[in-house]
């Protein structure tokens, strides 16, 4: 099992969240999240040498799936989060050991 | 299995009824498997139902469940308990209002394919009630936990119509209500008052804008899914053909009863065939792919086509015996089954298809239609609302007329209607007793026209004159041919999916007023099927020109291909006849200038015939000859085909794999042609046949190197043959124009934008380039021009700073070593960038760059290899040429625009590092493409895979020995391959790398070290093998 973490516009959400159910995903977490990237958000020289980073709103989709369905779940994300622009997002691919469905006690595969 | 048990162990708690749905499910799976796949979708929909009216009675029967709002278990009747009748009468509690559960949309319909959408509606009469969420969750958690894919709604009846007025895809699930259950009679009371007011309020109105959103609809399914009637890779359910258009043709036919649609009942029989067999694929694909997917890809094909019975299927024509080169005995038997059962499902889809257009057609004929049939058309033709038709629909229609009808057709740029193409389909038939002899009988068309029909058609007068008609005009857009895939590339840029955006106008243009529509019928109308698209549809095509019957409906279960050859002739066709008006001014005015038009058409109709046939352009040109000369083309036109057909692949073979620069390559083709009319002509069907071949086969570097070609065929056609003087003239202006360029100061080392404001470098100097060009190889001043030339002076300075540098720091024996420079210009054009990177001669040099930029998702179009007699010129003025030992090697690759192109400085810089790590042993490039290839973001070729193959051609050049690959692509191929080459002591000078499609096609100038060709057939025969364990 994989998780993969989808980190993208926010108004992308639901873009990604269609092409995800298209391809059968059943379940997905969602967050506001703050970062920066490549682009470094915005970047202000203060009194010569400090500067500050502006925190760029993101969402975060996170998604749990066999690893067999990683690379559509990724194809899925790019396509659907895509604008070929800065700030589109990053994907993390990231192991997960087990997952415990709790009302049922259902592990493994069979409990995403 | 462990899992498995374990999760039956504790996993959720099941009722009765779902246990009872999963074995059911279960078994109904294990049947399909077995053959049985007709029956599934019904069967899933029964079993389904079964379910319900099971699981609601429990829910009643269990009143004391989970329900905390109302203990009083408010729940309808015992609805399920005389499971079958879903008004089965009983004590409807008062508590709770009267509702139905209906099955909307695909079950609703009773098609429910393993994986399918479980779609169910709960109707109350009024607002709905609180005890609807435990009905609802007792009625839809198992199926989740089931695992199954269910949309479900809880509405009241007003909701409901609302929701479908507003929403034409809510609107099109419920056009296929169906009761499971009901609350008592008064549940179906609800029921039925919600049917007769969705067709008083919602459906009455909504025939028309439904008739439009169904034109927006399809222009999209076009453009997301393709049209999978002629698909390798076919989009079962959404594609134009799939299970999305008979459920069209049943929603037009529903609501528009009324209307006079031009199907008969053979016609009614055939669609429901087709149907079962495109439904049968898909729960195949569905149980193969063990989850929700509709597109046929190539790894599921032989799976789905065993499944539908395909798989022991004899080899069909002994032609395709050619196939077997090279391929092993069962492999040749799926590939042939999977191509037996997909051009069975193209014919379905087809049929499928036409029949939507028709009925569409039927539906919303357009109201203003002016016909505008071209004068001299006969008499018994006639151009109706709905396309072009027999005045007398049902009379009999001799082969004569009904040719005569799709010129009239494709002339007035006027689909052919239904009764029309059925009137073709009947008289194309085989008459069912007759076994091959038809070819005996076709001595007196006219008296046997009827009997012997096929054979009536292929001997018909006229032919020719006929066939040369539709194709001038054939280049309009068809609703079926890919969007516009040629003038994108062409041009390089993107056209707007016209016929998208003509249904979203038309959807979105204000509402007609019923009384006033002078409006034309021309936007509102969609992009239906050309009357060459008919006649391949209905067989015509094929009976006209037997010839074309084998080749029809000819599937190549490869991933070059995106059509089957029918198709593909079609699309190359269109193509050709489209090529005038192109939007690449070069190729327009090419195609305008052509005398004998025609015959470039013809050619593009019979290049690919002789298909499967191993030398199918040899073969073609025989088959094409023989059936122009039967046609009665006058032999100047036959000559002119057959040329064209035997010598198609000519300019795609030559571009993409052999030296350009070499004159004798250009002269060669020149030679072939002999003259400039043949060339151009050779050139607009490469064009043609390789963008219609697949997205894979044409890329605007392709484009490039064809038009390169040939440009310098035309030049040694026109300013007659030369040969070595030019060379040394030409290269001797560019030493001309290299060495004033290098007096000039240039730009930012890089030539690049960001980061380092642009520094103008101190000019090189005349006496520098000079010294520089005596170090370059002489092919240098042949193959690059002066900027070129220049820029790569630059870089050497720039090496030799580094590696000056170097020795300064470390000990002679390991400085040097990774000392490497890089440039990369853009491409004007061709989507490409040249890279240019310079280091220390060493053996194995040109495998670690390829690797590296393979590394680096750089995918190499070609390569070339300047290795330069010592090291650069020092700057200084200490001119003395400190390092004895080692030259510098000048590598330069083509590559494809990478991905992104934002931070290419960085790129480059990381290529650099890699190489340089590379070479000093910090990095281990095997490792890290092995990584890669692993890597699950790397898919695997899901391709067929074929042989590779290798050729070692000792007469290709005279200054070296060329080295051909084909072999099926994957990642850090051209690295292994150099690396092979390397450590058989070879020097690679030039490299051609074609990656058509899942297969590389590399040609590799190589000589020994020497410098010598090589002649030995037994090394030959040792690169040969080397060359193939290295692709594997």
């Amino acid at each position: 099992m994989k998780k993969v973490e989808i980190i993208t516009r926010t108004f992308k959400l639901d873009d990604v969240k269609a092409a995800l159910a298209e391809i059968g995903v059943k379940g997905m977490t969602v967050s506001e999240v703050k970062g920066f990237g490549r682009q470094g958000g915005h970047k202000e020289v203060y009194r010569g040498a400090e500067y500050q980073v502006d925190f760029v709103v993101k969402v975060k989709i996170e998604v749990v799936v066999e690893d067999a369905r990683v690379t559509d779940v990724i194809n899925a994300a790019t396509k659907a989060a895509r604008t070929g622009q800065v700030g589109d997002g990053k994907i993390f691919v990231l192991p997960v050991d087990e997952v415990v469905r709790i009302r049922t006690g259902e592990t493994g595969d069979s409990a995403i | 299995m462990t899992r498995e048990n374990e999760s039956e162990h504790n996993g959720p708690v099941l009722p009765p009824s779902a246990i009872a749905l999963r074995q059911g499910r279960s078994s109904l799976a294990e049947a399909a498997r077995k053959g049985d796949l007709g029956g599934y979708p019904a069967a899933a929909s029964k079993l389904m139902d079964a379910y319900f009216r099971a699981r609601l009675a429990e829910i009643s029967q269990a009143p004391g469940q989970p329900s905390n709002s109302s203990p009083s278990a408010p729940f309808g009747g015992p609805l399920g308990s005389s499971a079958g009748s879903p008004s089965g009468g009983g004590k409807a509690p008062s508590a709770s209002p009267p509702y139905a559960l209906v099955a909307v949309g695909g079950y609703g319909r009773g098609e429910l394919c393993p994986a399918s959408d479980v779609d169910v509606l709960v109707l109350y009469e009024g607002a709905v009630p609180h005890s609807a969420e435990d009905l609802a969750r007792g009625l839809f958690h198992p199926l989740w936990d089931l695992g199954l894919d269910l949309g479900h709604g809880v509405r009241s009846l007003k909701d409901g119509l609302a929701l479908a007025k507003e929403d034409t895809q809510v609107l099109t699930s419920l056009l296929d209500i169906r009761l499971i259950a009901a609350s008592g009679p008064e549940g179906a009371g609800v029921l039925e008052r919600f049917q007769r007011e969705f067709s008083q309020k919602v459906l009455a109105e909504a025939a028309e804008p439904f008739g439009q959103w169904v034109l927006a609809h399809n222009a999209q399914r076009r453009a997301e899914y393709g049209d999978s009637s002629g698909l390798l890779e076919p989009e079962l359910k959404n594609g134009l053909g799939g299970l999305r258009d008979v459920h069209q043709i049943h929603w037009l036919l529903g609501l528009r009863a009324n209307v006079a649609l031009p199907f008969t009942l053979g016609d009614r029989e055939l669609l429901e065939q087709d149907y079962v067999f495109v439904l049968a694929a898909r729960t195949a694909l569905h149980l193969a792919a063990g989850r929700k997917t509709d597109r046929l890809s190539f790894d599921y094909q032989p799976q789905v086509a065993r499944a539908l019975g395909f798989a022991g299927a004899e080899p069909a024509g002994e032609q395709r015996a050619a196939h077997a080169e090279g391929e092993q005995p069962d492999a040749l038997a799926t590939g042939l089954a999977v191509e037996a059962f997909l051009s069975r499902l193209h014919q379905s889809m087809t049929r499928i298809r036409a029949m939507r257009q028709a009925c569409w057609l039927g539906a919303f004929p357009p109201s203003a239609h002016v016909p505008v049939l071209p004068p001299g058309t006969p008499e018994g033709i006639v151009d109706t609302p709905t396309g072009v038709a027999f005045r007398d629909a049902d009379g009999p229609s001799g082969p004569a007329l009904i040719l005569a009808l799709y010129v009239a057709a494709a002339q007035a740029a006027r689909p052919v209607a239904w009764s029309a193409l059925r009137a073709t389909r009947l008289a194309l038939a085989d008459p069912p007793s007759d076994g091959g002899a038809d070819a005996q009988a076709d001595a007196r068309p006219d008296a046997h026209s009827d009997r012997e029909p096929r054979a009536a058609f292929a001997c018909l007068p006229g032919t020719l004159s006929a066939l040369t008609a539709i194709f001038r005009v054939c280049g309009r857009d068809a609703e079926s041919s890919p969007l516009s895939l040629v003038s994108a590339l062409v041009s390089g840029k993107p056209k707007p999916a016209s016929g998208l955006v003509r249904a979203l106008k038309g959807f979105f243009a204000p509402a007609r007023v019923p009384g006033q529509d002078p409006e034309p019928p021309q936007p509102s109308t969609p992009s239906l099927s050309t009357a060459l698209q008919s006649m391949l549809d209905t067989g015509l095509l094929a009976a006209l020109v037997p010839e074309f019957a084998p080749v029809e409906h000819l599937v190549q279960f490869d991933d070059f291909h995106i059509h089957p050859v029918g198709k593909h002739t079609l699309e190359v066709v269109r193509t050709l006849a489209a090529m005038p008006g192109s939007e690449d001014p070069r190729l327009a005015a090419c195609a305008q200038a052509l005398p004998h038009f025609e015959r470039l058409l013809l050619a593009g109709f019979a290049h690919d015939l002789a298909k499967p046939d191993r030398d199918h352009s040899g073969a073609g040109a025989r088959v094409a000859e023989h059936l122009l000369h039967r046609l009665g083309a006058d032999e100047e036109t036959i000559a002119d085909v057959a040329f064209l057909v035997r010598e198609h692949l000519l300019i795609p073979k030559t571009a993409t794999r052999r030296d350009l620069a070499d004159e004798s390559v250009a002269a060669r083709l020149a030679e072939v042609c002999g003259s400039v009319e043949r060339l151009d002509k050779l050139h607009l069907l490469a064009v043609a046949d390789s963008s219609c071949t697949g997205p894979r086969a044409w890329n605007p570097w392709t484009a490039s190197l064809f038009t390169e070609l040939t440009l310098k065929a035309r030049h040694l056609l026109t300013s007659g043959p030369l040969a070595e003087p030019r060379a040394v003239e030409n290269s001797r202006r560019v030493r001309e124009a290299a060495l004033a360029l290098a007096e000039k100061p240039s730009a930012s080392p890089v030539g690049q934008k960001g980061q380092t404001p642009p520094v103008a470098l101190p000019p090189l100097g005349r006496e520098y380039a000079e010294k520089c060009l005596e170090r370059m190889p002489a092919r240098a001043t042949l193959v690059l021009d002066a900027p070129t030339l220049v820029r790569h002076m630059e870089l050497a300075r720039r090496f030799r700073a580094s590696l000056d540098e170097d020795l300064v720091r470390k000990p002679s024996s390991r400085a040097g070593i990774g000392v490497v420079e890089i440039e990369a210009v853009p491409l004007p054009g061709a989507k490409a960038f040249q890279v240019s990177l310079a280091a220390l001669n060493q053996p194995g040099l040109f495998a670690v760059m390829a690797g590296v930029l393979a590394l680096h998702d750089l995918n190499i179009l070609s390569a070339e290899v300047l290795t330069w007699t010592g090291v650069p010129p020092s700057v200084g003025n200490g001119g003395a040429n400190g390092n004895g030992g080692g030259s510098m090697a000048l590598d330069m690759f083509v590559v494809q625009e990478p991905a992104e192109g934002l931070y290419l400085d960085d790129l480059w810089a990381r290529v650099r590092r890699a190489v340089s790590y590379t070479l000093l042993g910090k990095l281990e490039l095997e490792y890290r493409l092995e990584q890669k290839r692993t890597s699950p973001l790397t898919l695997p070729s899901r391709a067929p895979k074929a042989r590779s193959k290798v050729r070692v051609d000792f007469e290709a050049s005279d200054f070296y020995t060329v080295v051909e690959i084909a072999a099926p692509d994957r990642l850090g191929l051209l690295h292994d391959l150099a690396r092979a080459l390397a450590s058989l002591r070879l020097e690679i000078h030039l490299a051609r790398i074609a990656t058509s499609a899942g297969r590389i096609h590399d040609s590799f100038y190589v000589r020994s070290e020497g410098g010598q060709k090589l002649t030995d057939p037994a090394q030959a025969e040792e690169i040969k093998k080397a060359l193939l364990a290295a692709a594997k």
